[in-house]
């Protein structure tokens, strides 16, 4: 166990940023903290850097409290947002920082520091860029210098928050990609802090879905989305319809206009049987928009309640059924989540 | 913007009603307020101070009284800006850094000094350190002056300037936020490190931008001086009181000599301001 988590809470006046948290970040691993803007997700990652105090609960790390320690001592690595890099700094000597302000009796000799920050640099692939300021880098090459910068102190525990947040979507997929293998390759334990799903899911080993304070699930990318535990990790987790109806003999039946009480059920757009013929428990509804600029073709359809569905289904099919807006269509869900009401 | 100019020329047109006459017009009526109002009184400053010729200025400069107003002004100014400095530094810090009760409050009293008349600042010293002040006759048993001497223009100097380095780091500090130093703290800097070499470098400029206005601010001081001076020529006149001195006794030629002495003082200051202005944009883009 790297980091304990016990019971943490964290008040920002009335709000409660973290709602009696724990967690348990594994020696190696790669976890992902996953939760919209405002859930908490970021305050419980500096909490475990030791940025913010928690108000209540403790942090264990590596054996001891938190508490006990100063920031030094905890050694941890962590990339900020908006990368905090040392805008008067080359990109060396921001590098180099951890490094140089190390007690005198710690600190490696000049030419040890030169050899590790150029060793840094090549691992990051910012070879040749050592002397350029922040402000003459791209946001990818600063996101890399902020990942080098924490490294160098060889920290016990690398936090990242939001790492990919602010790069374009092209970067984003090629630094996860990157960032993934840097991981294995040098064998560290890591928390990232991502608002972003298929982030989380593609990069992490584990993945904690936090919402309003608290860890709503944790496991592995597969189990959250998979077997999501409460209706927020589902609709989080991707989009998702949302209907009324019951569990009859295993299979959901989307119908409430009976009376008979109601449970929540979850369908995934890809999650349905497309059909223009009227078959058991089946949902009518007209097709309003057709978007098959991508991989899947993304319906748009309204149910006699007059309520929106999305759907997807391979553009093969589409084109198969000669789909055309206005068509009355049924809908049979394949696979769906249930939740009581 | 040209894109969108060229694109849509009628939109453009609409942002620009009276086409080149009310740009020319706008124009034209700032530059008419900065010639009549700044320019044209500097430039009859320095007509007026060398009216008389090159040797009367030279020997209304060369009076003893006023080098020594000039050795005053910077005395005074020379004390206030390292106090200023100190203080708009532990203020900046503290209003960006920290959340603590009373926040609010103590950012509109670092603004009092602005929104008091300089007059009534000088006659709240009085009253605090006069004869007949609070402090004035422990001060007077300890043969100590305060009021009508050296340490009550600095005092009023230090007063009026008292906002000005912190007003000037208060909005960039907070722009910066606290990642730096967070991010500083958390690769093993100490407190003090983090300061040199990461808080320090942030703001040297607009440290910079607000001792210059400090300086001045402290050059140009006339209201609570003059109610502290007491005004005993060669003693406690600063350049401010001199020149109104001179002038009271009909000697113009001389008054304006000073005074172009503080109008050169104020343009150095201005032309120093320009360059960390043009410096801060430089390193911003």
């Amino acid at each position: 166990m790297s980091i304990e988590v016990t019971g943490v809470s964290r008040l920002y006046g009335a709000h409660r940023a973290l709602d009696n948290v724990s967690l348990t970040v594994q020696d190696g691993e790669l976890l992902a903290l996953l939760g919209p803007s405002g859930s908490g997700k970021t305050t419980l990652l500096r909490v475990m850097a030791g940025l913010e105090q928690a108000d209540a609960g403790s942090v264990n790390f590596f054996g001891q409290d938190a508490r006990q320690q100063s920031l030094r001592q905890r050694n941890v690595g962590f990339v900020f947002q908006h990368y905090a890099l040392f805008r008067h700094m080359t990109v060396f000597e921001n590098v180099a920082f951890g490094l140089r302000v190390k007690p005198r009796r710690d600190r490696p000799p000049r030419r040890e520091i030169t050899r590790r920050v150029q060793e840094l640099l090549g691992l990051v692939q910012l070879d040749g860029l050592a002397q350029r300021h922040p402000s003459q880098l791209s946001g990818g090459q600063r996101q890399r210098v902020a990942l080098a910068r924490a490294l160098a102190i060889r920290p016990r525990v690398l936090l990242l928050d939001e790492p990919f947040g602010a790069l374009d979507a092209q970067v984003r997929r090629e630094l996860r990609q990157w960032l993934r293998k840097l991981h294995d390759d040098i064998g560290l334990t890591s928390v990232f802090v991502t608002h972003d799903q298929e982030e989380a899911l593609e990069l992490a080993d584990r993945v904690a879905v936090v919402h309003r304070g608290r860890i709503e699930q944790i496991g592995t990318p597969q189990e959250v989305y998979h077997r999501p535990q409460t209706p927020f990790v589902v609709s989080f987790l991707g989009s998702v319809n949302l209907f009324h109806g019951r569990i009859e003999q295993g299979r959901p039946v989307l119908h409430d206009n009976d009376g008979r009480p109601t449970t929540r059920i979850f369908v995934r757009p890809h999650d349905f049987e497309v059909s223009s013929q009227h078959g058991p428990d089946s949902v009518p509804a007209i097709l309003e928009l057709a978007n098959t600029a991508g991989p899947l073709a993304r319906l748009q359809l309204r149910d006699t309640k007059g309520r929106a569905i999305a759907v997807e289904l391979s553009l093969e099919r589409f084109r198969v059924m000669r789909l055309a807006r206005g068509d009355q269509l049924y809908l049979t869900p394949t696979q769906a989540q249930v939740f009581a009401t | 913007m040209q894109g969108l100019a060229t694109n849509h020329g009628s939109a453009g047109r609409v942002l620009d009603p009276g086409g080149g006459f009310v740009r020319r017009g706008l124009i034209g009526l700032a530059l008419c307020f900065v010639a009549l109002f700044l320019v044209l009184p500097l430039v009859a400053v320095f007509h007026g101070a060398f009216e008389k010729g090159w040797r009367l200025y030279l020997a209304a400069i060369a009076q003893p009284e006023a080098l020594a107003a000039v050795k005053l002004t910077l005395l005074a100014t020379a004390i206030a800006l390292p106090l200023n400095l100190l203080f708009g530094l532990a203020a900046g810090w503290a209003i960006t850094k920290f959340r603590f009760r009373g926040k609010n409050l103590l950012v509109a009293l670092i603004d009092l000094p602005f929104s008091v008349s300089p007059v009534i600042a000088g006659l709240i010293f009085v009253l605090l350190f006069g004869m007949q002040g609070w402090f004035g006759p422990w001060l007077a048993d300890h043969d100590l002056r305060v009021v009508f001497a050296v340490p009550g223009i600095v005092l009023a100097t230090v007063f009026v300037t008292l906002p000005m380095v912190a007003r000037a780091l208060i909005p960039l500090m907070q722009d910066q936020g606290h990642d730096d130093e967070l991010a500083a703290l958390s690769l093993g800097a100490s407190g003090l490190q983090t300061f040199w070499r990461v808080t320090l470098p942030n703001i040297k400029w607009g440290l910079l931008h607000g001792v210059i206005l400090a300086s001045a601010r402290a050059m140009g001081e006339f209201g609570a001086v003059s109610v502290l001076s007491g005004h005993i020529a060669g003693r406690t006149n600063t350049l401010p009181l001199h020149v109104e001195a001179l002038y009271n006794e009909y000697q113009f030629a001389a008054a304006f000599a000073v005074a172009s002495l503080l109008a050169l003082f104020a343009l150095v200051t201005l032309a120093l301001k320009s360059w960390v202005e043009y410096r801060t944009e430089g390193k911003a883009s």
